[in-house]
C-alpha cells in the first residue's frame, strides 16, 4: 500500500491575546494523541517524528561557496513542527485520514506528499 | 455506606497540568522566595509548553510528573544562573525538585508530612493572606496553585480578563511590599489564618455551584478546585481543624447533586424535583466521612451547621420524606451564628415546609425589606412558590415576574420562566 507524508507546517504566531493556559496544553496533547491513537488502531500509522522548535540551519553551495545560514523558513514564520507517515490506498484516502490532524485547528497547513516506492530498487 | 477511603478525593476530569502546575510554582516559589511569583510562572509555563511540543506527537510519558519537574528545574537553573540575586539557591532549588520528583516516582497519592504538601499549602495560605483582598485572593489561588489561566478565571466569575489580570498583578505587588512569608502559619495564628484560606475556598465552590451548567465547565471547575483543596488542607495535620473538615463535608454533599441539579435541557433542578438516583452515592459517603471527623474537638462553625444541613437532604430519600424538623433547628443555630438575610431566607423556606407555606410567609416577610436582597432573585422566587401553594396564582405571578428581573444565569432564568408558567396557567 502507498505511504504519505503528513507535514505539519506550524505557524509561529500565538493569536494576540490568547492565553495557553495549563488546561488548554493538556487539551491539545490530548486532541493529537486521540487522533494519533486512531491512526495506530486502524493500522494507519506507520510512523511519526516531531521536529525540535527551534530555526534549524541552511545550507546553501559547496565547498568555498557553502553559506550556512539559521532557519529556512525566517521569513516565512512557518516552521515543519513535525510529520507523520500513514499507509493509505491513495490521494483521496490520505486527505481524509490528514483532515482529521489536530493541527489544522490552530491554523496550521497539512502538506500532504506520497512517498516514492523504492522497493523495486531493493530499498 | 460505601466504603470510603481518605486517600484519594474523586475528580471528575483529570487536571493533571493545571495541579502538576500549581505543586511546581509551590517549590519554586519557595525556592525563589514569594517576592519571584511572576519568575516561577514563567519557569512553569516553559516546562508545560516544552510538554505540549513533544507530548503531542509523543504521546504523555508513564511518568508525565517526574518528566515535567525535570524540564522545570533545568529551566530554573537556567534563570538562576541569570538572576544575580538568586544565584544562591541553585542547591536548594536541585534538593526542592529531587524531592518532587521522587514523590512523583512513587507515584504517591496520600502526601501526607511531604515537602510538597507543606510547599502546597504555604502557597494557599499566602495566596489567601488576609491583606489581600478577598477578590484578588480567589484569583490567586486559582491562578498559582490551581493552575487556572487568567483567562479561565475571568470566564469563571463573569468578569474581564484585564479585570483579573489587574487583581493579579495588584496581590503579587502586595505580597512583595508587605513581605508576606511563605510558611504554614503558627499555631497560635493558624485558626485566624485558617478562615481567611476556607473563606476563599467556600466561595470559589459556591460560584462554580450557583452558576453550575453543562454549557459553562469552567465553573464546575471550580467546585473541584475548592474540594481537592480543601481535601489538601485536610491532610495535614497543621490544618486539619474540625471546620476544615466541616467544610469539606459541605463541599462533598453540595457537590453529589451537581449533575441531578441540571437536567437534560440545561434546566436548573430544584432539590424537590431532582431525580436522587442521580446523586453521587461516592461523595455523599465521603461527605458523612468528614462530617464526622469535624466533630472531633470543641469548635463548631458554620460550615459545621451548613454541612449537617446538606447531610439531612443527602440522607432523606425523597424529598418528602426530608426531616424538615431537624433542618429548622440547624438553620435557628445558624441564623445565631450569621444573620444574614440569605440564610434567614433559607430558614424561611425550611419553616414553611415544616410548618406550612403561611409561617414559610410570616418569616420571609421579616426580612423582605433587607437591602441586600433587593436585587437577590432567590426572595421573589421564594414568595412566588410560597403564593403559588397558597393557590394565589396572581401573587405568585408577581413574585416570578419580579425575580425574572434580578441578576440570574441562564438556567436560573429558565428554570424563573418555567415557575410563570405553571402559575400562569393556573389563573
Amino acid at each position: 500500500m502507498p505511504q504519505y507524508m503528513l507535514i505539519s507546517q506550524d505557524s509561529m504566531e500565538i493569536p494576540e491575546g490568547f492565553e495557553i493556559t495549563p488546561e488548554i496544553i493538556q487539551g491539545i496533547i490530548q486532541k493529537y494523541n486521540d487522533w494519533a491513537d486512531g491512526l495506530q488502531k486502524s493500522g494507519h500509522l506507520v510512523g511519526l517524528n516531531k521536529l525540535r522548535e527551534d530555526p534549524g540551519k541552511n545550507i546553501v553551495g559547496t565547498g568555498a561557496n557553502r553559506v550556512v545560514t539559521d532557519g529556512p523558513f525566517a521569513e516565512t514564520k512557518e516552521i515543519i513542527g513535525g510529520y507523520w507517515i500513514i499507509n493509505a490506498a491513495n490521494y483521496d484516502e490520505a486527505v481524509q485520514l490528514a483532515s482529521g490532524c489536530p493541527s489544522l485547528e490552530f491554523g496550521s497547513r497539512v502538506e500532504v506528499r506520497e512517498v516514492e516506492d523504492l522497493s523495486a530498487f531493493g530499498g | 455506606m460505601a466504603k470510603v477511603s481518605d486517600n484519594k478525593i474523586p475528580s471528575l476530569v483529570d487536571h493533571l497540568f493545571r495541579h502538576q502546575a500549581g505543586q511546581m510554582i509551590a517549590t519554586l516559589v519557595r525556592v525563589f522566595g514569594p517576592r519571584h511569583i511572576d519568575l516561577a510562572e514563567e519557569v512553569v509555563q516553559d516546562a508545560l509548553l516544552k510538554a505540549l511540543q513533544l507530548w503531542a506527537y509523543k504521546g504523555i510519558p508513564d511518568n508525565p510528573s517526574a518528566w515535567l519537574i525535570q524540564v522545570a528545574k533545568n529551566r530554573a537553573l537556567d534563570l538562576l544562573r541569570r538572576e544575580a540575586s538568586l544565584q544562591e539557591k541553585s542547591e536548594e532549588l536541585v534538593r526542592a525538585f529531587a524531592a518532587q520528583e521522587t514523590l512523583a516516582n512513587q507515584r504517591s497519592e496520600s502526601l501526607s508530612n511531604n515537602a510538597t504538601l507543606d510547599d502546597t499549602l504555604a502557597l494557599v495560605f499566602m495566596a489567601c493572606h488576609p491583606s489581600l483582598s478577598r477578590e484578588s485572593r480567589v484569583a490567586l489561588t486559582l491562578k498559582t496553585v490551581g493552575g487556572f489561566g487568567t483567562s479561565e478565571i475571568a470566564r469563571a466569575f463573569l468578569t474581564k480578563e484585564p479585570t483579573v489580570a489587574q487583581r493579579l498583578v495588584r496581590a503579587k505587588r502586595l505580597i512583595r511590599d508587605e513581605g508576606i512569608s511563605f510558611d504554614l502559619p503558627s499555631s497560635r495564628e493558624m485558626s485566624a489564618r485558617l478562615d481567611s484560606v476556607l473563606e476563599v475556598l467556600y466561595l470559589m465552590f459556591n460560584e462554580g455551584y450557583a452558576a453550575h451548567s453543562g454549557e459553562n465547565l469552567v465553573r464546575a471547575d471550580l467546585c473541584d478546585e475548592a474540594i481537592r483543596l480543601g481535601w489538601l488542607i485536610v491532610q495535614h495535620p497543621a490544618t486539619r481543624l474540625p471546620k476544615s473538615n466541616a467544610l469539606l463535608s459541605l463541599m462533598l454533599f453540595q457537590a453529589a447533586r451537581l449533575s441531578a441539579r441540571v437536567g437534560e435541557g440545561g434546566e436548573l433542578n430544584l432539590l424537590a424535583e431532582q431525580n436522587r438516583s442521580l446523586w453521587d452515592r461516592r461523595l455523599i459517603a465521603l461527605g458523612f466521612h468528614y462530617l464526622e471527623r469535624s466533630a472531633a474537638g470543641e469548635e463548631f462553625s458554620e460550615y459545621h451547621l451548613q454541612a449537617a444541613i446538606a447531610s439531612c437532604h443527602a440522607a432523606a430519600a425523597s424529598y418528602e420524606l426530608t426531616n424538615w424538623e431537624q433542618i429548622v433547628r440547624l438553620y435557628d443555630l445558624l441564623v445565631a451564628l450569621n444573620p444574614s438575610p440569605v440564610i434567614a431566607l433559607n430558614r424561611a423556606v425550611a419553616i414553611a415546609k415544616h410548618r406550612g407555606a403561611e409561617a414559610g410567609l410570616r418569616e420571609v416577610e421579616k426580612i423582605i425589606a433587607h437591602p441586600a436582597l433587593q436585587q437577590y432573585y432567590l426572595l421573589p422566587a421564594t414568595l412566588g412558590e410560597l403564593w403559588q401553594e397558597l393557590g394565589e396564582a396572581d401573587k405568585a405571578a408577581d413574585n416570578f415576574h419580579q425575580a425574572l428581573r434580578c441578576p440570574c444565569s441562564e438556567p436560573e432564568r429558565r428554570f424563573l420562566q418555567r415557575k410563570l408558567a405553571t402559575v400562569t396557567n393556573q389563573s
